[in-house]
């Protein structure tokens, strides 16, 4: 083992001092995780399912280019790797069971064969893609499922999220794409959580192929793989927002004692942008945010090996500096943007008709002052939708989600060009 | 508590932009980043500084401006601004980084063209509303704000390429 870091890691913050005043003060941090360029880099053989919705509404394009997509994908593997295919409706198909892609004249033929017809159950494919997985799994593969849906699943939401809750124990991640407009994204979002892995929304049919391509490449550059945060703070110390920015903007679910980072890939950094509460504190203090990282690096050999880092915050009487860097600055301006846009939905799907209106006029501003025309065009039209019809469109509610969500992604590019 | 001057919505000190209406509560904050952190185009067309130290340059205590075209190398010691343009012997004006004998006015260099900054956010560049504007990486900068800088940045003031480095 070389005396290089086993990870690059870096944490910068919106402030170094917080005042002695009797009430809450926010603290946001920037978590940059990188591997280092110097270790050697073995391609870890990929164990994957792609789970495919065959749903009568794939019917058409969106089942062409699907078919098209994952015919390239096994072009990208090697005999190393394995792969198998599930295709579901109201009920699943193995189409192809796990196994290396040696004969790909069969998986083409396989893959031909699928036909749309039926309703979407997401559970029947996810269940009958574990099985499959599991034949080939371990811990020296990336495992991952790689769902594609269009639609909402009926009545087996929890059976899905029971099952990506036991995929994760057993080192089988999950990855879900979503195509057009229909299906339910913070079903995805929950769905994905637990093995720190990527939902997407994919709007037209002929993205479906990028999409699935970066996925992969992503997945074959895997360095350090079940990353996650373990939640361990003194007293008056909590964090109580995390967002994930690179390589992929993802939400991320704060679980009792961890969150889920996912996995640092060669030559993208891995950031997430935390947001923690401090509780009123005594001046001349010195407040600890301690780090506790934990990541499996399959290339050294290491399992759940910990790493730490901290940012120290000094209690003043007087008015604390805040002067903190602009991509953290921009980072977080992302993120409240995106915010403001989930609460929007909130206050519609509660009947807030009236505070939805203000929100969205508002998100249009800060849209527009700065310079993304086409998400402020967007919101300009969601608003004018609720005004005349009290209700907004499900593209618009799934370009501003996915729009300002990827606004973050942006902006961990301000502070990593790699 | 802090009050946004907006909406009047109340945020723990500390919350950088209003929950409720997105409007920075941080007045130094806002100044330096209404168009900046994420314009599209801005972040779409700047490139990577290969090869070179892939962060932005928080602190520094030199930078040296190459330019290719004259082959000079101008080292600077870093201070809170560097003035970047052509002298003006009328008004008495050279700047820190005088691109008079770099055929500066050939390239379209305005006198006081862009400027460096250096805080404690780092190290950024602005275009001082010239008349051929400043190009990061290839990206016309708008004016007046600032973009943080990378070693190794290459830097086009009017058409005039300056490749600047810190240490």
């Amino acid at each position: 083992m070389s005396d290089q870091p086993l990870l690059n890691l870096s944490l910068r913050a919106t402030r170094s001092e917080i005042g002695a005043i009797d009430a809450p003060q926010i603290v946001y941090l920037l978590l940059n995780i990188q591997a280092p360029e110097a270790h050697q880099f073995e391609r870890m053989p990929l164990n994957l399912c792609l789970v495919i919705d065959r749903s009568t509404s794939m019917r058409n394009e969106r089942m062409d280019r699907v078919k098209a997509a994952a015919g390239l994908v096994i072009d990208q593997l090697t005999n190393d790797d394995s792969i198998a295919l599930v295709a579901f409706s109201d009920r699943a198909e193995v189409i192809a069971p796990a196994g290396p892609p040696k004969n790909v004249a069969a998986l083409r033929t396989a893959i031909r064969g699928i036909t749309p017809n039926g309703g979407t159950e997401i559970f029947q494919g996810l269940l009958a893609g574990a099985k499959e997985m599991r034949k080939l799994a371990s811990d020296r593969k990336i495992n991952q499922m790689i769902l594609l849906t269009d639609g909402h699943t009926y009545g087996d939401a929890n059976n899905c999220l029971e099952l990506a809750e036991k995929l994760v124990k057993e080192n089988i991640g999950l990855s879900a794409f979503g195509i057009g407009n229909e299906w339910n994204d913070q079903f995805l979002d929950q769905l994905v959580a637990p093995s720190g892995g990527q939902s997407a929304y994919i709007e037209r049919p002929g993205e479906i192929l990028r999409n699935l391509q970066s996925r992969i490449q992503g997945l074959e550059a895997h360095y350090a793989q079940n990353v996650s945060l373990v939640l361990h703070f003194p007293a008056g110390v909590e964090l109580r927002n995390a967002f994930k920015l690179s390589p992929f903007a993802q939400p991320l679910v704060i679980q009792p004692t961890q969150i889920k980072l996912g996995a640092v890939e060669r030559h993208t950094s891995l950031t997430a942008l935390l947001e923690f509460v401090i509780q009123p504190q005594l001046p001349g203090r010195k407040v600890q945010i301690p780090l506790t990282l934990k990541a499996s690096i399959p290339s050294q050999v290491l399992s759940e090996h910990e790493f730490k880092l901290a940012h120290e915050l000094a209690v003043t009487l007087e008015e604390p500096a805040l002067d903190p860097p602009l991509d953290l600055v921009a980072a977080v301006q992302a993120y409240n943007l995106y915010n403001i846009n989930e609460k929007v939905w909130d206050d519609v799907e509660s009947g807030h008709v009236d505070s939805a209106i203000v929100r969205l006029r508002r998100l249009t501003t800060r849209l527009l002052e700065s310079g993304q025309t086409e998400l402020a065009e967007q919101a300009y039209a969601e608003t004018e939708l609720l005004s005349r019809m009290g209700s907004l469109s499900l593209e618009g509610r799934k370009r501003l989600k996915y729009g300002t969500r990827s606004l973050m992604t942006r902006t961990a590019k301000l502070g990593n060009h790699g | 508590m802090v009050k946004c001057r907006e909406c009047g919505a109340s945020e723990y000190e500390g919350v950088l932009f209003c929950q409720e209406c997105g409007r920075s509560l941080t007045e130094t904050v806002n100044e330096s980043t209404a168009q900046l952190p994420f314009s599209e185009s801005l972040l779409d067309s700047a490139k990577p500084s290969t090869g070179q130290n892939a962060a932005p340059v928080l602190e520094a205590h030199q930078v040296t401006f190459v330019i290719p075209s004259s082959g000079r190398r101008v080292a600077v010691p870093m201070q809170k601004e560097i003035r970047i343009g052509r002298a003006d012997p009328s008004q008495s004006f050279v700047p820190e980084l005088d691109l008079t004998g770099d055929s500066g006015a050939e390239f379209g260099v305005s006198r006081l063209h862009a400027v460096i900054q250096s805080s404690r956010r780092g190290v950024a560049l602005l275009d001082k509303n010239s008349t051929n504007g400043t190009l990061l990486n290839n990206y016309r900068l708008p004016p007046e704000l600032p973009y943080p800088l990378h070693n190794g940045d290459e830097v086009r003031f009017g058409r005039l390429l300056v490749h600047i480095f810190f240490e």
